[in-house]
């Protein structure tokens, strides 16, 4: 599959509980938009809690048997990790395989 | 002034949810199975413990949710309530009062003690049905599942701090559960579904991880168990009994609230509103008085002006009064807890009966009445109500009544505490007031001064001293309270019967009746209601009476101060001096002064500090013309008075 299909989605710099209902319209558009898999960008994103992680974790669910995918352009690094570590996203293999591309070490 | 303290306004209100608490568990102890009394003693624990976090009280509202959750049990029907689970929990509300009024250091003890015996209750009550919560101290650690309520993130709860509280208590596997999760086109973003599994390697005991999640505890889904892999199989620790300080004990450990942040009234707002009126209607008359001021002189339009703020001080006065009033109910609810204490402590059966508790008195009069009032009942309970065995024997019910009335006699309240028990004895009063040398062996009394030999210092008619009595205060003490109060007591008895004792209040402390008198060049006031009579003393009856100081009242000796030589005013006796024989109780005194003047409606200034001290002074009081009278205090001058009667006849 290659990057040009599918649907880049660049994440802004914040996306906590007071921004959390703009990201659901915009991630829900991308929805709604074709049918190529979505990509997103977390390198801008530098503020976030908990409501970021469980939006994603919803999109996941959203998408499976739509025969797309969602999946993270990078594995998460800084900020995001740091608090996918403090969630408990870090143990189960799946939240390992999505969020960190199965590499914790990175 | 400091109104706006929210600190002070919760602990105000959190001492009338633990008054609410105490009667609903008093209650609860006579209608065990009472479903109502339970919700409402769990609500009102509930409340405490809510808004006590909310006001950064965390070590009361550690304290409270523990309790909250052992009567959550009891309104789940998982345990019945028992008697020794309701007085428990109101060991446990003594204890959260201390923990509102104190900052709450060195409590810890006293109040892990409660929490260990209620823990023992419950485990009492629950019988064998309930397993003991031995895995209390887990070696190895804890799993712990949870979920938070919807909204908690919505309400501020950030769950990653409570993830992090946990990792605090040891080391810690955690795993976010997303399967609750909805897809996104249902999930409304900003509510919590993510779950979380939690091993935790910890040597914390379970009540340390419940602590974590306290303030969010009430709606959330949470499972605690030891790491079954790590479990020792040990014999339930059966926690022990230990030995409960009784409430007492645990008020005087720590020493009574010294430092009470100022007094609170709670004010019903319709008062506050009749105020506002009559300050609105003076500004008015206020306005006219200027009018005229400024314009010609209209004597009519001047009285009438007068007339109207002299009705409008008057009526504020009154509106003022009763601003300070509150119901006694305040009062007589918190004897219900200790009758319900001392008929566990002497084994009696004893209802309290209240009478009259909308009756409305000073707010300080009612705290000041409160000492008193504990050991009068105490003294019923102890001294006045025999034995389930002599009562029967006697005829009467097994349960002794003490009856607390209080009702509104003019510009008094009185309040009478009346018992059905055996009666004062009257041979033993006499026969220890003739061991104390206060009456002749075989010497003629009268029964009611017999009677008032009680309230003697030092006098104690129990054979022997219990536990209860012959501690804290004695008679004289109360008696001196209720004079300090400008009040009077009585006491009657008939044996076999019971014995009353009688208060009376006056209705506020801030406003009397005095007679105005002068002595020398100054004035000064005499509590009117403490003024027996005025008479003449003449020229040579003065002086006939030098040195002896007493004059015959109606062939009773009754002992004067000349004011002017205590006052050491320096100034000649005018030749028409006047006694005014002023009394407490039976006993009397006169005063010589100069001039009776009139009487007085007196508002009481207190005494600054620095005057605080002076023992003949009760305050002071600006007069109509802006000058300064002092109260006199007559309790004091009478007592001066008897000393000198006492001096007097050791003399011979």
């Amino acid at each position: 599959m290659g990057v040009m299909d599918d649907h880049v989605m660049h994440v802004g710099h914040s996306v906590t509980m007071r921004s959390v209902a703009e990201f659901h319209a915009s991630l829900l558009s991308a929805f709604d938009q074709g049918r190529s898999d979505i990509v997103l960008d977390l390198s801008d994103l530098g503020e976030l809690d908990l409501s970021f992680v469980q939006i994603v974790e919803a999109a996941r669910k959203q998408i499976v048997g739509a025969g797309r995918d969602i999946r993270l352009l990078r594995p998460a690094a800084g900020p995001v990790a740091a608090l996918l570590m403090r969630a408990g996203f870090d143990t189960d293999p799946d939240a390992i395989d999505f969020w960190f591309h199965g590499d914790l070490s990175a | 002034m400091n109104g706006q303290d929210p600190v002070a306004a919760f602990r105000v209100e959190a001492a009338e949810l633990l008054d609410q608490i105490e009667q609903g568990l008093l209650d609860l102890g006579h209608r065990l199975d009472d479903r109502e009394l339970v919700d409402e003693v769990f609500r009102g624990l509930h409340t405490l413990k809510g808004s006590g976090a909310m006001f950064g009280f965390d070590a009361l509202a550690t304290f409270t949710h523990h309790c909250e959750s052992a009567f959550d049990r009891v309104r789940k029907g998982l345990v019945p309530a028992t008697g020794e689970l309701v007085a428990v929990i109101l060991f446990a509300k003594d204890h959260m009062r201390a923990l509102i009024e104190g900052d709450g250091a060195g409590l810890e003890a006293a109040g892990d003690t409660i929490l260990a015996r209620l823990r023992a209750a419950i485990e009492g009550a629950a019988g064998a049905d309930v397993p003991a919560q031995a895995a209390e101290d887990a070696r190895g650690g804890w799993r712990i599942i949870f979920r938070l309520p919807p909204d908690a993130m919505a309400n501020g709860t950030n769950p990653l701090m409570l993830l992090d509280e946990l990792r605090e208590l040891g080391e810690a596997r955690v795993v976010a559960r997303t399967d609750a999760i909805p897809p996104l086109a249902d999930l409304v973003p900003t509510r919590c579904h993510v779950g979380w599994e939690v091993e935790l390697r910890t040597q914390a005991p379970k009540s340390e991880i419940e602590d974590v999640f306290i303030f969010v505890m009430d709606d959330m889904e949470l499972t605690i168990e030891p790491l079954a892999s790590s479990v020792e199989p040990s014999p339930a620790p059966q926690p022990e009994l230990p030995e409960v300080e009784t409430p007492t004990d645990v008020a005087a450990q720590q020493g009574r609230p010294t430092a009470r942040s100022g007094e609170h009234v709670r004010v019903p707002a319709e008062r506050l509103d009749e105020l506002m009126d009559r300050v609105g209607e003076l500004v008015i008359a206020q306005s006219r008085l200027s009018q005229l001021a400024n314009g010609g002189v209209d004597v009519v339009a001047l009285r009438s002006v007068s007339e109207e703020i002299e009705r409008l001080s008057g009526e504020l006065r009154d509106t003022m009064m009763v601003l300070r009033m509150v119901p006694v109910a305040t009062l007589f609810g918190r004897f219900r807890r200790l009758v319900h204490d001392l008929a566990r402590e002497t084994g009696k059966a004893i209802d309290l009966v209240t009478e009259g508790e909308n009756t409305e008195v000073d707010k300080t009069v009612v705290e000041r009445l409160a000492d008193p009032l504990v050991h009068l009942i105490r003294n019923a309970c102890d001294h006045g109500l025999e034995p389930p065995e002599q009562r029967f024997a006697a005829g009467k019910p097994a349960a002794g009544v003490i009856r607390l009335s209080a009702h509104q006699a003019g510009g008094e309240v009185v309040i009478t505490v009346r018992d059905d028990g055996r009666g004062i004895d009257r041979e033993r009063v006499r026969a220890k007031a003739e061991a104390q040398g206060l009456i002749q062996p075989g010497q003629p009394i009268a029964d009611q001064d017999l009677l008032q030999m009680i309230f003697h210092p030092g006098f104690s008619t129990a054979a022997q001293v219990t536990n209860l009595s012959g501690r804290g205060v004695g008679m004289d003490v109360v008696k001196r309270t209720i004079e300090s109060l400008r009040g009077s007591i009585d006491v009657s008895s008939a044996s076999g019967e019971g014995s009353s004792v009688v208060l009376r209040i006056p209705l506020t402390l801030a406003i009397i009746e005095g007679l105005l008198v002068r002595v020398g060049a100054e004035r000064y006031v005499i509590p009117l209601a403490a003024v027996e009579e005025c008479l003449e003393l003449s020229l040579e009856e003065d002086l006939r009476s030098r040195g002896r100081s007493f004059i015959t009242l109606r062939d009773r000796l009754v002992p004067f101060l000349r004011l002017r030589e205590m006052f050491a005013t320096g100034t000649r006796p005018d030749p028409y001096q006047k006694i005014v024989v002023i009394a407490t109780g039976a006993e009397r005194v006169g005063l010589v002064v100069d001039q009776i003047i009139g009487n007085h409606q007196t508002v009481i200034k207190s005494m600054s500090p620095l005057h605080r001290d002076v023992g003949t002074f009760a305050g002071g009081t600006i007069l109509g013309d802006g000058g300064v009278a002092l109260i006199l205090d007559v309790a004091q001058l009478v007592a001066i008075g008897q000393q000198q009667e006492e001096r007097l006849r050791a003399a011979g």
